[in-house]
Parts: structure tokens; C-alpha cells; sequence
């Protein structure tokens, strides 16, 4: 109960400094940022409660919820249920090859290269679907923003984690 | 096994959400925006009021040195107006009217990924309706791409997805002005021969049957004629997006 209490609590968070915060009007993902905090706490537990094969279901429901709420907030459901899905279930496949060390500097490039694949993802649904104009370079650099953005914090929020 | 039965709900969503999205771009089926506007607005206002109490000192009194030089003005401007009304009497012109519906105030920039939005303090309850135009005092600033209630959603002139019919104030043309997801728009369909020069004045020529006739829409600050039939024409809009702070919503 107090794990759905803390993560209903920090997703509404999340959500609403998502909403409040842009920088030169573009809007971040900080959506990301809870998808890897998520995947972090559950394949990585504290040494207590480890448990030898985490099952991968209640994660791809968690990404399926982020971006349903992503979704509801843009008035198109789907493309960011989409995104969301495939970039976690791709982050879940990299944390469990244990050959990797996890360093801060590791998950800096996985926070950056992460954000950058989730919003390619929805980015090239939106074109392909519905015509929306927009620069590609333009697309590269807004992702690279957003990615850069979401390095300290997801740096600081999975401050020692694993 | 599990890792298949993984991979089989992971393809099922992805084709659930496909089958949904092409729905929705084709128009057959609709969801509503979630509007947070209400819960947002405190926080805003927190975030706003600092930067804002300076910002109105300085304002303040740049103001009080506008109105008197306004006051001196005001004079000979009403005997232009009674005068210009005078002469369109004789003409037969009937003045097309344009018809505020709402003064609005912007609360915040757009939660939108795609495109360039901000969000003003009124909705469909005070008549506002999604394709209204948007102004300020120095020209067009957008339009309604979304309204909820007592909020509304304005898609800024700059963002590549905004176009607008216009007019050269100085020799007629006409073309089209869009936006480039950048500070300045391009003014699009000019034929070669034409004659633009940088500084001219584009208005809206309200042939889109969207914008009324008549509103600034920005200056021409370069023009390139490369191989082709148009112009490469670049605009700086009269009205900076980062600097709405009071919209008026217009009747087309």
C-alpha cells in the first residue's frame, strides 16, 4: 500500500512540474524520469526485501499507466503509450545484463540516450499520424534539450542506486 | 515462457494504442484534452509574481510617459478619425466590424510537446470557440486550437503548423505567412517578379476566412531569390511570443 501511495504521489508530482516547467517553450519529459526511477527501486531493491526474479509485468503496467496519463494530458491516447512501453521494456532488458557497471556517469548516458528514444518514438507516431509539421533538426534538438534536462535529476533521484 | 508472455502484452498494447491512434487521425474518434489549468494557476501565480512586481514598476512608469505623450496626440488623432468617417461616407465603404469577444489574460505557455501554444484565462463560457483569432496591441498573436470551460488553448503565430493569409501593405501582394518553430515566420507563395523590400508591412488580407482583414502580422526582414517560381522571404512578427501577457479574442 505505501509503494502505490508513494509512486500516486510522485507521479502527480512529476506530472504537474511537467505542466509548469518549460524552457524557451519547450516542454520536458520529466514522464522518463519516473520510468527509470521505477525500473531502478524494482530490479534493484534494498538488500531486505531482494527478490531473485522481479516479474517485468507490474513495470510494463506502470509504463502502460505513464503514458495513458501522458496521453490523456496531450488529447491523443496511444502514442505515448507506445513510446513509454517500448523505451521501458528496452531499459528493463539493459538492467538485467549484468555485465554492465552501473557508474553515475553509465546512467547519465542511459537517462540521456533513453529520453531521446522515448521522444523519437512519439515524435515519429505524431508526424507519421497526423501531419504535424516540424523541423527535423529542430525535432533532434528539442529531444537533446529534454535529455540533457532529465540527466541531473534522474542523477540526484537515483542518487547510490543500484 | 514469461519473456514471451512479456513480449505478447508489450505487442498487444503497441497494436491496441496503433488501432487507436489511427482512429483519432482520421477523426473517427475524439478524447478529451485533461485540463489541469485549475490546479496549475496557484502555482503560476507563485512562479509569476516575482518576476512580475519588478516588471511593473518599470512598466508603470513607462506607461505614465506613454499616456501624456497619448493626450497630445489624442487631439489630432479624432479630427483624422471624423474625418476618415466622413470621407467613407462619400465612398459608400462599410466598415467591416471587428467584434472582441473576450479580453484574456495569458497564465501560462503550452504543456503541448508538438506544437507552440500558451494558454489564456478564458473558454467557451465567455464565447470563446476553437479557430478564433487572437490578438494584441501589436498585431496577430494566434489562434484557438482547444477550449475547456473558462480556459483556452492559443497555437502562437510562429509555430510551423500556424498559417495566415496576408497582404503587403505597401504594393498589395498577397501571400501566405507560416510559422517556423522559431522566432521568425516565412512569407510564403511571393512570385519572383514581385516587388518586396525588406521593412515591408504585412497585414492579414482576410481571404483565409479565419482572420479579419487588416491585422499586422510583421515586417520583412530578408528576402532571398534563389531558383524557382517564389521568394524566400523571412518575417519578423509585430508581436514576440515571449512577451504576451493580455490577448483579445476576435469575432471572424
Amino acid at each position: 500500500m505505501n509503494f502505490l501511495i508513494k509512486w500516486v504521489i510522485l507521479t502527480s508530482f512529476t506530472f504537474l512540474l511537467e505542466q509548469l516547467i518549460t524552457i524557451d517553450g519547450i516542454t520536458l519529459n520529466f514522464s522518463f524520469l519516473l520510468i527509470f526511477l521505477f525500473v531502478i527501486h524494482y530490479f534493484f531493491p534494498d538488500i531486505e526485501q531482494k527478490k531473485i526474479a522481479p516479474s517485468e509485468l507490474l513495470p510494463i503496467l506502470f509504463f502502460l499507466m505513464i503514458g495513458l496519463v501522458e496521453d490523456l494530458f496531450q488529447g491523443i491516447i496511444g502514442p505515448s503509450i507506445i513510446s513509454k512501453t517500448i523505451t521501458g521494456y528496452l531499459l528493463i532488458l539493459l538492467i538485467k545484463q549484468l555485465f554492465f557497471h552501473w557508474t553515475e556517469l553509465f546512467k547519465a548516458v542511459i537517462i540521456c540516450l533513453f529520453t531521446m528514444i522515448d521522444e523519437l518514438i512519439y515524435s515519429f507516431i505524431m508526424i507519421y499520424f497526423f501531419n504535424i509539421s516540424v523541423g527535423y533538426i529542430m525535432l533532434l534538438k528539442t529531444s537533446l534539450i529534454k535529455a540533457l534536462v532529465n540527466i541531473p535529476f534522474g542523477l540526484i533521484l537515483s542518487w547510490k542506486k543500484p | 515462457m514469461t519473456k514471451r508472455v512479456n513480449l505478447f502484452i508489450i505487442v498487444g498494447i503497441c497494436l491496441i494504442s496503433f488501432l487507436l491512434i489511427s482512429y483519432q487521425s482520421k477523426g473517427l474518434l475524439n478524447f478529451n484534452k485533461l485540463d489541469i489549468s485549475v490546479l496549475i494557476l496557484p502555482f503560476q501565480y507563485m512562479k509569476n509574481f516575482f518576476s512580475e512586481t519588478l516588471k511593473l514598476r518599470e512598466e508603470n512608469k513607462h506607461l505614465k510617459e506613454q499616456l501624456y505623450q497619448i493626450l497630445l496626440q489624442q487631439k489630432s488623432y479624432h479630427e483624422l478619425i471624423e474625418e476618415n468617417k466622413r470621407l467613407k461616407e462619400l465612398l459608400n465603404l462599410k466598415e467591416k466590424r471587428k467584434e472582441v469577444i473576450s479580453i484574456a489574460k495569458v497564465i501560462r505557455v503550452g504543456s503541448n510537446k508538438f506544437l507552440k501554444t500558451f494558454w489564456i484565462n478564458k473558454g467557451h463560457e465567455q464565447g470563446v470557440k476553437v479557430g478564433m483569432p487572437v490578438i494584441t496591441l501589436n498585431g496577430l498573436a494566434g489562434k484557438i486550437i482547444f477550449t475547456s470551460a473558462n480556459f483556452s488553448e492559443v497555437l502562437s503565430l510562429t509555430d510551423p503548423n500556424f498559417s495566415v493569409s496576408v497582404r503587403v501593405e505597401r504594393t498589395r501582394v498577397e501571400g501566405v505567412v507560416s510559422g517556423t518553430g522559431t522566432n521568425i515566420c516565412v512569407l510564403k507563395y511571393i512570385p519572383l517578379e514581385e516587388d518586396i523590400a525588406v521593412g515591408d508591412i504585412l497585414i492579414t488580407s482576410g481571404t483565409d476566412g479565419i482572420f479579419p482583414e487588416g491585422i499586422k502580422v510583421g515586417v520583412v526582414k530578408k528576402i532571398e531569390r534563389k531558383k524557382g517560381f517564389f521568394q524566400h522571404i523571412e518575417v519578423i512578427p509585430y508581436q514576440s511570443e515571449t512577451k504576451i501577457e493580455e490577448v483579445a479574442i476576435v469575432k471572424t
